[in-house]
């Protein structure tokens, strides 16, 4: 019988090949969170200055903040596609029937096969990012970005279930990258990775409480600050995060379980 | 009556580089066509035979006006397909590939419609040619005509591209493996329909590396192997040139050697000796050779396979087919 | 035999537009899903950049984003739309099909400007409803409608011609997706669009004037909000119209000259054969 683990490596193995035969998007995945903050950089810069950024966002350091929320946001996006576009990717290339006879049950195959291609982003933009905060704060900065790595991690797993939610509805729909394109974005864009959540609409801030990635960047945010105070509040965005993970893994089972009897009655494979 | 193609003496070579290295490119020339050489008359079906990268998309594609050839000259309808490609177009009916070349989320109807705008079609008899291509080649009675290209299969896919092959009624057709992948039944009324479209005078050139189906249809076929004609006539007289002769097949076990090393040393024994994987997996070897001379080609040949550890499993003499004529002269086992 | 050619110019023109009407209206929430998505993303990065601002000076800034994230959808559209979907054209094996039946792909390769224009015209729709729900004040002024039509006009024009070199460049080359991704953050920040040029720190000026895309933004900018160009006003017409103009001819140029090379080597020499 094929467990977790057997999917896990054969997926990993997969991961290695892939990354080793496109250097350049190796290449590309440490380049990409510092694109970001020139970005942000660069148009803020124009507009005003980083000290109005650090009071208004309410960090000590803003671009080592910038760099780590941007590590947030990027791996929260790699997260969300690995496990979704892992279902599309596969239905488009014909293979996602064999990957689903795979004996073991198809949100184990879902979450497992798409595991270790979600992981090595959080990792490489961690990876990214040291070199800069060791530039800014020295052996402290690299320790909160581990600090912020393994609370990307841990927000991985709301996300997961999130994202397996998204993927049943996927395998139902014709359009299938429509809810991609648009969610992955919708996510960010409530949960405040570059801004405070409440310069949002009240519709949108409502919404951001039910969106995982919002603790993660709370909780990037009180690392990156450095008042003992703010952490009962890290107490709370990790309280949130389990909760989320337990909710959003609860519907994802079951949200699976009846697409995949719906589909295999319809034929939709 | 001129021919209504024409090809004489035409070559063409590509250039690509090959990486070698970080940052040197080394460049290579690959002669695709070596003076290629022959004509197409009205009212026939004309094959061009030949192995996987042996020349025959590139005369196709010179042919329809996608490449200029380096040298030599063809014509098509009379016009030359280098001075005059807008004429050219103008007289053909093309098929390229079965599985591309029509837009996903529109229907067989409207990719035929939009193909037939862009030739000038308009209006009432644009819907009419659709109408009745669409009825000819049996996508009314699969359903097919009113449902997104994407659900088509590759039998309706295939129908679809002869279809706007003959958009506008066109004197000569030129088609690239029209049956590739088809299932027999589809197939075979391809097949029917080019005969037909022969009957009706229209010239027709296909490409096919399948003999069975070039034997069935075709009235001359040219062998092109390499980028050079190798021989070309009707199909019957390209049989009798090898009638006096025999076509051995051998059936034997899979060489632990490999197939290329057992051919190059069955080939010390019989210069154009063929060695094949055939539908079920088996591997052959085919040769013809002159009547009379069999038994001892035979010995010869189950001699060097003896040597080579290969076991036969058995030994098959008959008359030639179009395949043992392609084998004959190319040396090489047919893809039938 | 002239007026025959027209006709029949006329009919293909007519053929294609057909075309893209008809994948527009069935890829239709793919179009609505893009057009989303994009603002969504540009609006994460601005709300952030917003932030650098003193929180008196964000209203004042508004109708300057708004107007900078219209152009750069513009340019991006054009980018995305004619650019990225050359390669979807050409492995469908399209140049060919459309060769055979005596039309250019560049015909059809332009007219997906209509594709790229509505999108971004619904893009820039919901831009309008995103920063003017935070604005107090309307962002939609125009102080100077003839600059702001003659900026617009222009930096479509030169948009599509990018677009159009690019499509060009990917019959011979291929087009790294990444590559154009930083092409079009780099335009957004340096290329005088999210910002006006007087307003970029010294270096990232002069950066700016040599990307085309800076010039048309600033005759935007004057047209709807007053702000006057980095360079005298004459100067900056005569040079938006100039670098159109440029744009364009490269764009014609590198098509034909693409078309003779494929028809005398092949679509990506043989391997693609």
């Amino acid at each position: 019988m094929v467990d977790w683990r057997d999917i896990l490596k054969a997926q990993l193995f997969s991961t290695v090949c892939w990354y080793r035969n496109n250097k350049w998007m190796l290449i590309t995945t440490f380049v990409w969170p510092y694109l970001m903050v020139g970005t942000i950089f660069g148009i803020g810069m124009a507009l005003g200055s980083l000290e109005e950024y650090a009071e208004r966002v309410g960090v000590v350091n803003p671009a080592l903040y910038l760099l780590a929320s941007s590590a947030v946001a990027m791996s929260s996006v790699y997260i969300m596609y690995s496990i979704t576009g892992f279902v599309l990717e596969n239905r488009w290339i014909g293979t996602l029937p064999y990957l689903l006879l795979s004996p073991a049950k198809t949100h184990t195959v879902i979450v497992f096969s798409s595991l270790p291609d979600a992981l090595t982003s959080p990792v490489f933009t961690a990876i990214a990012i040291i070199p800069a905060a060791v530039y800014f704060e020295g052996f402290t900065g690299a320790l909160r970005i581990f600090i912020v790595l393994l609370i990307t991690i841990l927000g991985m797993l709301p996300l997961m279930g999130l994202s397996v939610i998204m993927a049943s509805t996927i395998l139902f729909l014709k359009e299938e990258s429509n809810i991609m394109g648009s969610v992955v974005p919708f996510i960010l864009l409530v949960s405040g990775v570059y801004y405070p959540i409440e310069v949002l609409p009240r519709v949108l801030q409502v919404i951001s409480q039910f969106v995982p990635v919002t603790y993660v960047v709370e909780a990037t945010k009180i690392v990156s600050t450095y008042l003992t105070s703010e952490a009962r509040m890290l107490m709370v965005a990790l309280y949130m995060i389990g909760l989320l993970t337990v909710g959003y893994n609860l519907l994802a089972t079951l949200a699976m379980t009846k697409v995949e009897r719906a589909i295999k009655s319809k034929g939709a494979l | 009556m001129s021919s209504a193609v024409q090809v004489e003496d035409v070559t063409k070579n590509y250039t690509t580089s090959v990486r070698k290295g970080l940052l040197r490119r080394e460049k290579r020339v690959v002669k695709a066509l070596k003076g290629v050489s022959f004509t197409v008359s009205y009212g026939e079906v004309f094959g061009l035979l030949g192995p996987n990268g042996a020349g025959k998309t590139t005369t196709i594609k010179i042919l329809a006006t996608l490449l200029i050839p380096d040298s030599g000259k063809a014509t098509v309808c009379g016009y030359d397909v280098v001075e005059d490609p807008e004429m050219v177009r103008d007289s053909i009916g093309v098929t390229l590939t079965v599985e591309k070349g029509f837009f996903w989320k529109l229907t067989g109807r409207e990719n035929l419609k939009y193909f037939g705008m862009l030739r000038g079609l308009s209006g009432k008899k644009l819907n009419e040619r659709v109408n009745d291509l669409l009825e000819t080649l049996g996508l009314n009675k699969l359903g097919a005509s009113d449902r997104f290209y994407e659900e088509y299969s590759l039998g309706m896919k295939a129908r679809l591209c002869l279809a706007r092959a003959l958009l506008t009624d066109p004197p000569i057709l030129m088609l690239d493996e029209p049956t590739l992948g088809l299932d027999p039944p589809s197939a075979r009324e391809i097949r029917n329909l080019l005969v037909m479209l022969a009957r009706n005078r229209k010239a027709v050139l296909v490409t096919t590396h399948n003999m069975f189906e070039a034997e069935l249809i075709c009235d001359r076929v040219a062998i092109i192997d390499e980028g050079r004609i190798i021989s070309i006539g009707p199909v019957q007289e390209l049989k009798r040139r090898v009638a006096d002769k025999i076509a051995v097949d051998i059936l034997v076990s899979n060489p632990a050697i490999g197939l290329e090393i057992m051919r190059k040393r069955l080939r010390t024994v019989i210069e154009t000796v063929g060695v094949g994987v055939d539908e079920r997996g088996g591997v052959y070897v085919r040769f013809t050779c002159r009547s009379g001379e069999e038994d001892k080609m035979i010995a010869d040949v189950i001699k060097s396979l003896g040597d080579l550890k290969v076991r036969i499993y058995r030994v098959n003499v008959e008359e030639p087919t179009l395949e043992d004529v392609f084998i004959s002269l190319t040396g090489k086992a047919g893809e039938a | 035999m002239k007026s025959h050619s027209n006709r029949s110019g006329v009919r293909k023109v007519k053929a294609v537009v057909w075309l893209h009407t008809l994948r527009m209206w069935r890829y239709k929430y793919s179009f609505l899903n893009m057009a989303l998505s994009t603002i969504m993303w540009i609006m994460i990065f601005i709300l952030g950049a917003l932030m650098f601002l003193p929180g008196g000076e964000v209203q004042k800034a508004l109708p300057a984003i708004f107007w900078g994230v219209a152009m750069w959808n513009i340019i991006s559209s054009a980018v995305w739309l004619i650019g990225g979907w050359t390669n979807f054209y050409l492995t469908q094996g399209f140049f060919e099909e459309h060769v055979v039946v005596n039309t250019s792909s560049f015909l059809v390769l332009s007219f997906r400007a209509m594709t790229g224009l509505l999108m971004s015209t619904v893009a820039i729709g919901f831009t309008y409803l995103v920063i003017s729900s935070m604005s107090t004040e309307n962002i939609l002024v125009a102080q100077n409608p003839t600059f702001m039509v003659l900026g617009l006009v222009l930096l479509i024009v030169m948009a599509l011609s990018y677009g159009l070199t690019l499509s060009a460049l990917s019959f011979r080359v291929g087009v790294p997706h990444m590559m154009l991704e930083i092409m079009n953050f780099l335009v957004l920040i340096v290329g005088g669009l999210a910002t006006p040029v007087s307003k970029l720190p010294e270096p990232m000026r002069y950066v700016a004037l040599v990307i085309p895309y800076s010039h048309p933004a600033e005759l935007v900018r004057y047209g709807t909000i007053g702000i006057k160009p980095y360079l005298p006003l004459e100067i900056t017409i005569t040079t938006t119209v100039f670098l159109t103009l440029v744009m364009l001819i490269v764009a014609v140029f590198s098509m034909r000259w693409v078309e003779r090379y494929v028809r005398k080597n092949g679509l990506k020499a043989i391997g693609r054969m």
